[in-house]
This record gives C-alpha cells, sequence and structure tokens, in this order.
C-alpha cells in the first residue's frame, strides 16, 4: 500500500513541476560543484581568505597591489600583444583562404582537407612542430646555412624563447588558422550566390568582391571565430610556458608560478591574477553573445 | 579592345596570385610534419645536415619497450579517455534529453552557462579545483583527473546529445508506452537506437577532448597521472637537452587520434555543423 503510494508519488513529481529540474541535475550538480566551485574558491582566495595560511579577512589589497604592479601590467601587454596579433594575421589570411576555396580548382578537395589538418594537432605537438622548425639549430636555420644567409646556429635570429614571444604566436597561427577558416568559410556557403553573379554583372574584381560583398555579409561570422580565438589565446598556459622566457610572459604562466611558489603568501595573489584573466574572457563573450544575437537578425542568417 | 585585353591580364594576375597563396598555405600547414618525422628515425642528426646522418629507429623501439614511459602514459592515456567518455554518457543522457525535447523557462540561460566552460580559461577553473580536490584528498589521483576532464567534456556531450534528441520525435516514445512496453524497455528499444549517432559523436568528441587535454591533468595530476600530453610538456618544459627523436615518436603517437577523428568526421559531420553554435 504504502509502496504504491510512493510510487503514484514519485511519478507525480516525475511529470509534473520537479521533471526539468530533476532530469537535469546531474549535469547542473557537477557544473555548480566543479566548475562554479572551481572558481569561487579562487575567487574567495583572491580576496584573502585564505584559512590554510592564516588568512581570513577579506581586502581587495591583492588586486590593487597588482595593478599597480610594473611587472604584472608589462606581462599584461604581452599577453594581449602574443594574443591579438595572430588573432587578426589569422583572420585576414582564413577570409583570403575561405574567398579561395569556394570556387573549383585543381586541388581543391585536396586542400579542403589538409586545410582542418592542425585543429586535429595537439597544442603540444604543435609547440615540438614549431621548435624544431624554428630554433637556433632547427630546419629553417639549416636552410638558411645551406642558402649561404648564415654560417653557424647563433647567427639565426632567435624565434623561440624570445621578448616578443614570436614562437607563442607561430604556433598559436598554425592551429588557429584552421578553426577560423572553418567558421568563416561556413559562413560563406551560406551566403546566396547571385549577390556574386550580380556583383559579377556589374564588373566588380575579385578584390571588390571580397571587399564590398562578401566581407560585410561574413563579418559577424568573422568577428565571432575571433574572438573565440582570442579568448584562447589569452588563456592558454602551455604554449607560452614552454616557449616564453621566464619574464615577460603571459598572465596565465605568471599565475601558475605565483601559486606554485614556495612562500605560499603567494598564493592570493595567484587567483587575483586568475581572476582577471576570467574576467576578460567573460567581457570577450558578453561581445560573442551579442554578434551572436546579431547574426540571427541578418538576413543571410538563416539562408542555405 | 586595349581595356578589355588589360582586364583579361589583370584577372590572370589576380588568379596567379591565388595559386601562389592557396600553395602557400598547403606548405604552411604540411612542411611542419617532415622535421617530426625525420626526427622520429633519427640515430643521431648534427647541424647543418638537412637529413639525419644516421637513420635508426631507436626512438621507436623505446616507445613499445615494456619499461618504456611513453608506452605507460599510453595506456594512462586511453584508460582515462575511456573513463571520462562513459561517465559522460551516464550524466549527460538524462539533462540532454531534456534540454532537446522540453521547453522551459531559462532554457538559454542553462544552455550558456553549459557552454562557458568552453571559453571561461581553464586555467583559473583548474587552479580553484585544484584547491578544494587537495582537502578532498582527490588531487594527485586518477580519479580526481578523470573528475577534472569533465568540465571541458560535458559541454561537447551535451550539445551532441541535445542534438539528436531535438530531431528525435516524442511520439515514437508515447507510441511505445501506450502499446505496454515499460520506460526501461521504450528506452532501450525505440529511444537508444535513434540516439545512437549522437551519442557515438559525442563520445568521439569527448575522448578526443580528453585525450588531449593538457591543463586539468598537469594540475590536478600534480605530476602522479602521467598521460601523453603531460609526458610531452614534461620533455619539453624541463631540463634543456631532451631527447628530441623520442620527442618526436611521442608527438606523432600523439596526432594520430585526433587524424582519425578528422577522417571519420570529414563525411559525417560537414562545415554547416559548426554554425549551429549561432543559432
Amino acid at each position: 500500500m504504502i509502496w504504491t503510494k510512493l510510487k503514484l508519488g514519485c511519478k507525480k513529481l516525475l511529470v509534473g513541476k520537479c521533471y526539468v529540474p530533476l532530469m537535469l541535475a546531474p549535469v547542473m550538480v557537477l557544473m555548480i560543484v566543479l566548475f562554479l566551485g572551481g572558481l569561487i574558491s579562487g575567487l574567495l582566495q583572491s580576496f584573502g581568505y585564505f584559512p590554510l595560511a592564516g588568512l581570513k579577512r577579506f581586502t581587495l589589497d591583492y588586486y590593487l597591489e597588482l595593478i599597480t604592479d610594473k611587472g604584472f601590467l608589462r606581462s599584461l601587454t604581452f599577453t594581449l600583444q602574443v594574443s591579438v596579433i595572430p588573432t587578426i594575421v589569422g583572420t585576414c589570411v582564413s577570409v583570403l583562404l575561405a574567398f579561395s576555396l569556394r570556387k573549383r580548382f585543381l586541388g581543391r578537395e585536396f586542400l579542403k582537407f589538409i586545410y582542418k589538418l592542425p585543429l586535429q594537432i595537439p597544442y603540444m605537438v604543435a609547440i615540438f612542430m614549431i621548435i624544431v622548425l624554428f630554433s637556433d639549430g632547427g630546419l629553417t636555420a639549416r636552410v638558411f646555412y645551406h642558402l649561404g644567409l648564415i654560417s653557424s646556429p647563433s647567427d639565426f635570429p632567435h624565434l623561440l624563447y624570445d621578448d616578443y614571444g614570436i614562437g607563442i604566436m607561430l604556433v598559436y597561427l598554425w592551429k588557429q588558422i584552421a578553426f577560423t577558416t572553418l567558421v568563416v568559410y561556413s559562413v560563406l556557403l551560406g551566403i546566396n550566390p547571385e549577390y556574386e553573379e550580380a556583383a559579377r554583372v556589374f564588373g566588380a574584381s575579385s578584390w571588390r568582391l571580397l571587399r564590398y560583398v562578401y566581407v560585410p555579409l561574413m563579418l559577424p561570422g568573422i568577428m565571432s571565430a575571433s574572438l573565440i580565438v582570442f579568448a584562447f589565446n589569452f588563456a592558454s598556459f602551455a604554449t607560452p610556458f614552454i616557449l616564453g622566457k621566464t619574464y615577460p610572459n603571459t598572465l596565465p604562466v605568471i599565475a601558475y608560478l605565483a601559486y606554485r611558489d614556495t612562500e605560499i603568501s603567494q598564493r592570493p595573489y595567484a587567483m587575483a591574477m586568475s581572476t582577471i584573466i576570467t574576467l576578460i574572457s567573460a567581457l570577450i563573450l558578453f561581445f560573442y553573445i551579442k554578434i551572436g544575437q546579431k547574426i540571427r537578425r541578418m538576413p543571410t542568417g538563416g539562408e542555405k | 579592345m586595349d581595356g578589355l585585353f588589360s582586364v583579361v591580364r589583370r584577372k590572370n594576375f589576380v588568379l596567379f596570385l591565388q595559386k601562389v597563396f592557396l600553395g602557400a598555405m598547403a606548405l604552411w600547414v604540411l612542411v611542419p610534419f617532415i622535421p617530426l618525422f625525420l626526427w622520429s628515425f633519427t640515430q643521431s642528426w648534427f647541424w647543418p645536415n638537412l637529413l639525419p646522418n644516421i637513420w635508426g629507429i631507436r626512438a621507436w623501439r623505446y616507445s613499445f619497450a615494456p619499461y618504456s614511459k611513453v608506452l605507460e602514459a599510453i595506456w594512462t592515456t586511453i584508460l582515462l579517455s575511456l573513463f571520462v567518455t562513459f561517465l559522460n554518457i551516464i550524466i549527460c543522457l538524462l539533462p540532454a534529453k531534456v534540454l532537446g525535447q522540453k521547453k522551459f523557462r531559462g532554457k538559454e540561460f542553462i544552455r550558456l552557462f553549459l557552454l562557458s566552460p568552453l571559453i571561461v580559461p581553464p586555467i583559473a577553473v583548474a587552479l580553484g579545483i585544484l584547491s578544494i580536490f587537495i582537502r578532498l584528498g582527490l588531487s594527485n589521483t586518477f580519479i580526481g583527473v578523470a573528475i577534472a576532464h569533465l568540465i571541458p567534456t560535458m559541454p561537447y556531450m551535451t550539445m551532441m546529445l541535445s542534438a539528436v534528441f531535438e530531431n528525435f520525435d516524442i511520439d515514437f516514445e508515447e507510441q511505445a508506452r501506450s502499446l505496454g512496453a515499460g520506460p526501461i524497455k521504450t528506452f532501450f528499444y525505440v529511444t537508444l537506437p535513434v540516439i545512437m549517432p549522437g551519442i557515438i559523436a559525442g563520445s568521439l568528441f569527448t575522448f578526443l577532448v580528453s585525450f588531449n587535454e593538457f591543463v586539468f591533468t598537469f594540475l590536478v595530476g600534480g605530476g602522479k597521472v602521467i598521460t601523453l600530453s603531460v609526458l610531452l610538456f614534461n620533455f619539453m618544459g624541463g631540463e634543456a637537452g631532451y631527447d628530441f627523436p623520442i620527442t618526436a615518436a611521442l608527438a606523432i603517437i600523439m596526432s594520430i587520434p585526433g587524424i582519425i577523428f578528422l577522417i571519420v568526421t570529414e563525411r559525417a559531420i560537414k562545415e554547416e555543423f559548426f554554425t549551429l553554435g549561432f543559432k
């Protein structure tokens, strides 16, 4: 008797108001505990709540100290620099590549396959590729030697572990042109070919066609792809850790080093830095959503 | 007539430029693979030779030797990725069903929340989680790393599964139920066969993301859980003068799942799929 009542009660619960929350629970609980929990735990420590080191007072000191610290600001500009430059260069190349891929040519199918290769090669592998290609004794340096441009490895310009983060940017570029091209090309496929025909009838050159017809129509796609890439570069850790210098390096690397510092009092600084990284990414996400909403309102957004 | 010629010539020039550009792009993608393969088959390779002085399979022999760190890392990585995929299927199935089939308030917000790990910096989440996991005794353990891997993988599984549920006709289930099938029977004989492609696609994504994951493994695993990406990182980020041939072999091994994935999905998943995010 009680059993059937219980069963009925459960059924009522399951078909009633609780159905949706109950079904969503597994993912939501894990996301809240792990993802939000992780972020909040970091946030608390960044405000100086860190019982393990005897710190229990909430304070903004760590943030204030950071944003007035020259080393931190230098790292921030370095991070922005190595994330923005490859994003811009990569996006321009991607737009050109997607535009070129729309017409038939010999080897198009081949190129359409291989341009996606870097997308599925792990970052760690891409880093090693850049090392063997561009280190002082790498393959490029050896080719330069045979061309008579340099006489020893030390003549080769330092592209890795350098002040400008060139090695880091090369890895980003190699990996990400594939991604931006994929997105931009898929947007391009959705553009009505009659626009191109019309432009051609009026005598538009390829350049004008790209500049005044395709780019404006693809702009939301281009923007959102490059924002994702930018956010990703901004937060990436392994590439600058391996290919960068100790100083200046990117914020994620500095945050990690502060976390791993033997002085446990450095911990709140690490967390304050990672919170700042998160805030900047959240800002990028905000723009991404805004652009996403704009796309839905675009005349070409829904066309196939 | 003169004007026409110049138009034709200009057009040819543009076509030529386009060919150069496309050729350069192909080289840009493919050339970095060459030294990788050469190094993995190198015994010794001195400056300034363009090809190895002495070829050899030492690196490959080492990679698959019973005592090798590489082989151990291969097993750890495969086991971890399979376990994470399995956990994902169990965890995401019901939520994906609701997200795909039901309309409710706050759905867009929940969808966005579930996708947010894709864009929130992993380093920030991982550092925060590490503090919690240390207290719970989950840091430096296989289980701890597997749980941490749920963060970057759940978005893929939930979205792939909810996409199949969206196209799944809810009537099928109701018909089965009205003919007397219980909820479990209905699930295994009606729902599961229909959503199988989604489970497979989601599993492929999850496996690959977990296989290549670095930051969570590195921080939560704390040097105790050595996957392929952690081993590769240790080689490159650690001491100077590491063994290039072995690193190259390791890098090639690590690329295999991704390349298989690309070949498999090339037919199944078209470019259009990637615009789904905007909808």
